[in-house]
């Protein structure tokens, strides 16, 4: 069994991951096991084609690569569909899997990418493709560090709100991968024939919560200049509610709610930025922070 | 009870994002931002990972082309079988099988948008940043296909060459079919549209169909643009609504480009009604 440590949880894993070893832990919160899988729940509350959830479960339906059922956020039990697809398993324990079982747990779970600068950390929301990775590595190999890559945990107090980190590595498709992959790293896909890779910065940091202090919504433009606009009240609060990871399964747990005052409690406590960022700038982030008023 | 999806079917540049917006100004008349509303998942496009998302609840960036292409006839039918609006699917991809759309859970329907290749070209180069001569090629190409890098918001997309995509949707099957030419929703919008209302089972009044015309007329969906963008308007074009006229083409080819297009492609040409005239 490997041990590790993401998003505040201790994961004790059959299957080997990306993500911050911890020493032997006989107190796992989390365990990932192999193990049969049912095909289907027996009363599922949310569908969706290729997964469900009713109370305390989640079922992910994984044609030809695995079903994976997680368990009241304690467990996640693992059935490959084939031998020699550790990699694929690995990747949706990583990017789907896990979050899902730290939602379950009560906690807020956001779509997001997230770098240390200084001792605060910085995240980037918006759409799949939007260059979240692209900008946290990019930070990440600028000096500081790499916390988030995929999914982004956050608690929220009175005024203001904290992140724990999630991996050591960034997932980036060319041709962003060859340029930041270091020349004494192998590239290694995310999962065989697929043209995504995991880079892993120099630095990483200790993998303890770090204080939120911005959250950027990325809205990417081929060319232009870069435009930001400050978001309060209703506006910053949409931007964090679309950014729930796996919203749709928060209601079969009967965490909607729970999450939706997070949400408001997050958008108060932390300011929120939505910028149009020309591509040529992803990979100049100080221009990105500097946009954002970061250092203001 | 079987459930029913349509697919807005289109060669790319014939006229889909008209139709949406017609079909916009008929199921929801008190929409005023007709752009925004078309962009933010008025009607879905069968290649946009954002529905392959939501429609399977898997993060589909872990996907490789081909599970998430083999992943999309599920995605399909959760779409039709399930309250995930709207039940109208856009799509540019060739036509490839009845089984590939649909399953005993429901019954797919076909809208199919054709629009003259001559007028089409131009505008595709304009889309593609192509030259015109390049995009000729591309259209007589039987293995064309829409490439987008892993990651992008919408996955590779299989096109064919014209008249093939063309032949696939209105012959290769036998399911429901409705074609609509562009240049008749130019010359009649109303009356097409009423076509349109009635093979989707929808009883619209008059008033309706004419008001819908006037919100997704060409002029005012190019002051929307002009006024508040375009999301689907690729970077590097300057306008998404370019021109919006017939025969345009006219001004833009040469004799000899038009003369390949027309030997390309006569016998679908004429097969939809449109001369050889180049």
């Amino acid at each position: 069994m490997f041990c590790y440590v993401t998003h505040g949880v201790t994961v004790l894993s059959a299957w080997r991951l990306n993500l911050h070893a911890a020493p032997p832990s006989a107190e796992a919160a989390l365990e990932i096991v192999e193990g049969p899988v049912p095909a289907r729940l027996e009363t599922p509350t949310t569908t969706r084609a290729c997964t469900a959830a009713e109370s305390g479960l989640a079922l992910l339906d994984l044609p030809g690569i695995a079903r994976i059922l997680v368990e009241n956020g304690k467990r996640i039990v693992v059935e490959p569909a084939r031998r020699g697809e550790s990699a694929s398993v690995a990747a949706f324990l990583l990017d789907q899997a896990i979050p899902c079982a730290v939602a379950q747990a009560g906690h807020l779970v956001l779509h997001a990418s997230a770098a240390l600068v200084g001792s605060a950390a910085i995240a980037f929301l918006g759409v799949s493709g939007s260059g979240k990775s692209l900008l946290a590595a990019s930070l990440a190999f600028a000096g500081h560090s790499l916390l988030c890559d995929e999914a982004m945990r956050v608690q929220v107090s009175n005024r203001s709100a904290d992140v724990y980190p999630e991996t050591p590595a960034v997932k980036l498709c060319p041709p962003a991968a060859s340029q930041y992959l270091p020349l004494d790293q192998e590239p290694v896909p995310t999962r065989p024939g697929l043209e995504k890779y995991y880079v892993r910065p120099p630095r990483s940091p200790e993998p303890s919560p770090a204080p939120l202090k911005r959250l950027i919504l990325l809205e990417p433009v081929r060319s232009g200049a870069l435009a930001t606009v400050r978001l309060t009240g209703a506006m910053a609060w949409k931007v964090v509610r679309a950014a729930v990871h796996q919203p749709h399964l928060l209601g079969s747990w009967e965490l909607t709610r729970q999450a939706a005052v997070a949400c408001s409690r997050l958008a108060n406590a932390v300011p929120v930025t939505r910028m149009r960022v020309p591509a040529s700038l992803l990979a100049t982030p100080d221009r990105v922070l500097e946009g954002a008023g970061v250092f203001d | 009870m079987k459930r029913s999806l349509c697919f807005l079917a289109s060669y790319p540049k014939s006229g889909s994002t008209w139709v949406r917006a017609l079909l916009l100004g008929l199921l929801r008349p008190q929409v005023e931002d007709v752009l925004d509303t078309l962009s933010r998942g008025f009607s879905l496009h069968a290649a946009s990972r954002e529905f392959l998302d939501a429609a399977t609840g898997l993060e589909s960036s872990n996907l490789t082309l081909a599970e998430a292409r083999a992943l999309r006839r599920r995605a399909f039918v959760f779409a039709a079988t399930t309250r995930l609006p709207p039940p109208v699917l856009k799509i540019h991809e060739a036509f490839d099988g009845e089984a590939a759309l649909g399953s005993p859970e429901i019954t797919p329907r076909v809208i199919y948008v054709a629009r003259n290749p001559l007028d089409v070209c131009c505008s595709l180069a304009a889309h593609r940043s192509m030259d015109i001569d390049r995009c000729v090629e591309f259209m007589g190409d039987p293995s064309a296909e829409l490439r987008a890098p892993h990651g992008a918001p919408q996955l590779s997309q299989r096109l064919g060459a014209w008249s093939g995509h063309v032949a696939g949707w209105t012959r290769d099957h036998s399911l429901p079919l409705c074609v609509v030419r562009y240049e008749d929703l130019h010359a009649r919008p109303a009356v097409e549209l009423e076509r349109l209302a009635g093979f989707l089972g929808l009883e619209v009044e008059r008033p309706r169909i004419e008001s819908a015309v006037r919100a997704a007329s060409f002029d005012q969906l190019a002051a929307e643009e002009r006024d508040a963008g375009f999301s689907e308007r690729p970077p590097g074009m300057p306008v998404f609504f370019r021109k919006g006229r017939v025969d345009s083409w006219r001004e833009e080819l040469t004799p000899r480009q038009a003369a390949r297009i027309e030997r390309d492609h006569s016998p679908t040409l004429l097969q939809l009604g449109y001369s050889l005239d180049s």
